[in-house]
């Protein structure tokens, strides 16, 4: 109760807290967006990696890049351009351990969160207890660091965050340690094991950077619908 | 003449086509494509308003450009199956001056499923999976158009060709695009080709002949269960291990005795339901080239018809075509009946039995020369110029922006063929630049009308309800009637807002009010090109025109009246002496 009014007091005094007109809802649309994300990534890199099956010479990577990138939660019209994943094209993908990917790509992108702390709108930012729950719903939703893979931490992040010092570059060097120590199918050297390799930095960054922008760009609309509520309110 | 026909396979289908030789390409080389891009365009302004492409406006576009030739009919459902989002594709690239990878870029994020096609298809492109295959057609037109014209085009001095020279001619054209391809440092081995086969050893045959292999099978079943699965990728080069593969796949039934004779019988059956020969032709120029070189295996000759200057397979040594033109009548048949008229009359002719012809023109012209073959020959084609290119685009556009609102689909249809054909015609030298200047300059008169019939359209609704019901009315039957009265209306119309009374009647055209300028139907006359009875007032009207210096394009036309000739047979001798007195003449003229 208590939590309840101060948290009440703190939205209606404080000038510079980020106020959504329905918080549960915000926290809820950003967390779908970061694991849409995560998931998005992981079936990207799928899809690239198919290339490599029969269409290298046909299909320019730097399109499916574009594909990615345009939309960075969904990479399915990744297909426009007849790239299928399937138990066949992604054969080397299909174990256990490789599924564990998923929940840690989720997971390099949850622990970035405290970023949006950065995220201004009219000089209001997120309170740092709204990026907690925010936190905690992508976990929630299956995000995990298997056998401790991604070294960087949700608090780190925060503290860099605070001390306004930049943050490492979102490479995939987790991801490469990842296979080599955990799928021995993508481990061997061939030329598809080489090109996802390969591929996996430049898009891991390039991914990140877009990823980044469509975040804050949507935490601005949650706010600008309750400004927006706002002022239709008087 | 009888066209000889060949059959063709194409892949990803099990169906055999079929092929006359000469008349599907001459057919293709001429193909009308206006009314296909029309229903695109309608099907693409469509697709935008409602978000999807309209699938009555695809069928229609898709049956008509299937009839162009029968290898576009023949992939009509998966090579060519995009072809209208490919000519939308095209046409938007056009307009918005942009490339297919600018329009892609636009459409990643698509809204609607018309845009997620676009996306999709130009995706095709950008994945070597497809091309623009409208773009293909066009090119390929173009292609056919211009080996047909470099191989068979007669030489100036007119005479006929032989095969071997034939031959030259194709031959060098074809290396001539090799050479290029060579300097592009294209994969010439993976250029077009046709392959030739019995149906037995398609690739596909299994499939085609369906009935046999079921039967082949059944009898080695026990040596197919053992097979390993060697399925191997499919882009893979096998370009030096085809024999293995070959092998490979004998091996297994090497020791196969020949079946019963009633299963031979049954096998012969279905044998004989195919063709003997398959020719698989892997694009669409392997077929255009494979037509150019059966044409002339199987001697078949395609000249210019003389007289309205389009391609024909030639049986006899006719240059004039069998088509049947706007008279009604076919080249040859007019080309005689002229001849008739000129010929003096075989009784009065005392021609030597040697001289006197049998039927055919042919020996006729050798032994004697009628005047008429010292007449220069028409003048040759001239390019349209680009002001009236212009004037006619600005015409196509006005009316078609009011179809429906002033002028109907098929009046409109029937207008703008009349147009593409006199552009064909001044091209191809069947009408002078005049005749089209005319044409154009009738065919504003005819935009204007339409322009106020549609004005009528708008007023008529703002119009007090009594006097709405009148203009609709009128409106209605005007839409009816012919652009002429559509004139009359639209001035009884004016007079109204002037405040002058009218009556009901005033709408149908029949009671003008006594202050209208003049009559409607005087403002629009329908255009009527020049015609002649004979060809020989063709050729009086053309010199006396020019011996009255009037220029080629006619602005006030003074009729000539010209008096029947009284042809007079000469001889030889005295014909050439009357066209060296001609040239002769004419160098004076030069000096």
């Amino acid at each position: 109760m208590l939590f309840n009014f101060i948290k009440q007091y703190t939205h209606l005094k404080g000038d510079d807290v980020l106020n959504f007109i329905s918080e549960t809802n915000a926290i809820n649309g950003l967390s779908d967006v970061i694991v849409k994300g995560g998931v998005c990534l992981y079936n990207s890199i799928k899809y690239i990696y198919s290339l490599a099956e029969k269409d290298f010479y046909n299909i320019n990577i730097k399109d499916t890049f574009k594909i990615i990138l345009n939309n960075i939660t969904e990479a399915d019209s990744l297909k426009a351009l007849g790239l299928r994943i399937d138990d066949y094209t992604c054969r080397e993908m299909n174990s256990p351990e490789y599924n564990r990917v998923l929940p840690l790509i989720v997971y390099c992108l949850a622990v970035r969160i405290p970023t949006l702390k950065n995220v201004r709108c009219d000089d209001k930012c997120m309170t740092d207890d709204q990026i907690f729950r925010l936190y905690n719903t992508v976990i929630a939703k299956g995000a995990e660091n298997y056998k401790d893979i991604i070294p960087e931490t949700f608090l780190e992040t925060k503290y860099l965050v605070r001390k306004g010092k930049p943050l490492p570059p979102f490479t995939a060097d987790w991801y490469k340690v990842f296979i080599y120590s955990s799928v021995p199918s993508l481990a061997e050297i061939t030329n598809k094991n080489m090109f996802l390799l390969g591929f996996a930095d430049v898009l891991f960054a390039m991914f990140y950077s877009c990823f980044e922008e469509e975040l804050h760009n949507r935490v601005i609309e949650y706010a600008a619908d309750n400004s927006s509520d706002t002022d239709d309110g008087g | 003449m009888n066209f000889k026909n060949i059959r063709f396979a194409v892949r990803d289908n099990t169906n055999i086509y079929k092929l006359e030789l000469a008349k599907s390409l001459l057919y293709f080389t001429e193909f009308d494509f206006t009314y296909f891009w029309e229903q695109c365009i309608e099907a693409g302004k469509t697709a935008r308003k409602t978000g999807r492409l309209p699938q009555n406006h695809v069928t229609t576009a898709k049956s008509i450009i299937s009839k162009a030739h029968p290898y576009i009919e023949s992939l009509i459902a998966s090579d060519f199956s995009e072809i209208v989002t490919d000519c939308i594709i095209e046409y938007i690239c056009m307009s918005d001056r942009i490339t297919s990878d600018e329009l892609w870029t636009r459409c990643i994020s698509s809204k609607n499923p018309y845009e997620n096609a676009i996306f999709k298809r130009i995706s095709e492109y950008k994945a070597n999976r497809a091309i623009n295959q409208w773009n293909n057609i066009v090119r390929i037109k173009e292609y056919a158009s211009n080996k047909l014209a470099f191989i068979y085009d007669h030489d100036e001095n007119g005479s006929s060709l032989k095969r071997e020279s034939i031959r030259a001619r194709r031959d060098y054209f074809d290396l001539t695009a090799s050479v290029s391809a060579n300097e592009l440092r294209l994969p010439c081995g993976r250029l077009p080709s046709a392959t030739f086969c019995n149906a037995a050893s398609l690739p596909n045959s299994t499939f085609v002949i369906s009935k046999v292999s079921k039967a082949v099978y059944k009898r080695f079943s026990d040596v197919f269960a053992s097979v390993p699965d060697e399925s191997l990728p499919e882009n893979r080069d096998y370009t030096y291990t085809k024999d293995k593969l070959a092998m490979d796949a004998y091996g297994y039934v090497k020791g196969m005795p020949r079946p019963t004779d009633i299963e031979m019988k049954f096998a012969l059956e279905a044998f004989l339901e195919t063709p003997e020969e398959v020719y698989l032709p892997d694009s669409f120029k392997a077929v255009i080239d494979l037509e150019f070189n059966l044409m002339l295996k199987e001697d078949i000759t395609i000249r210019r018809c003389k007289s309205c200057s389009r391609y024909f397979a030639a049986d006899t040594d006719s240059i004039y075509c069998d088509r049947v033109n706007s008279s009604g009548k076919t080249c040859r048949r007019l080309h005689e009946e002229s001849l008739k008229e000129i010929t003096p009359n075989p009784a009065e002719a005392t021609l030597s039995g040697a001289e006197n012809p049998d039927s055919a023109y042919g020996a006729f012209s050798q032994a004697y020369v009628p005047p008429w073959r010292l007449v220069p020959p028409p003048n040759k084609g001239v390019s349209v110029p680009a002001e009236m290119e212009k004037q006619g685009q600005k015409l196509y556009n006005t009316l078609y922006k009011r179809l429906g609102k002033g002028m109907s689909e098929n009046d409109f249809k029937e207008w703008s063929q009349y147009l593409s054909h006199m552009k064909r015609n001044v091209k191809t030298g069947d009408a002078t630049v005049g005749q089209l200047a005319e044409f154009l300059s009738y065919s504003e008169e005819l935009a204007e009308a339409v322009k106020a019939a549609g004005k009528i359209y708008k007023t008529a609704e703002n119009l007090t309800s009594n006097t709405s019901q009148y203009i609709q009315e009128s409106f209605d039957d005007t839409m009816n009637r012919p652009v002429a009265s559509v004139i009359k209306a639209n001035e009884t119309h004016e007079m109204t807002s002037a405040g002058i009374d009218f009556k009901a009647e005033d709408f149908t055209g029949e009671a003008l009010p006594e202050n209208t300028a003049e009559p409607a139907a005087e403002k629009i006359k329908p255009f009527t090109p020049e015609s002649f009875a004979s060809l020989s007032d063709a050729m009086l009207r053309e010199r006396s025109e020019k011996d009255a210096g009037v220029s080629s394009v006619p602005v006030n036309k003074k009729y000539i009246e010209i008096k029947e000739p009284n042809w007079k047979r000469m001889t030889r001798e005295e014909a050439y002496a009357m066209q060296e007195r001609d040239l002769n003449a004419d160098s004076d003229d030069e000096e």
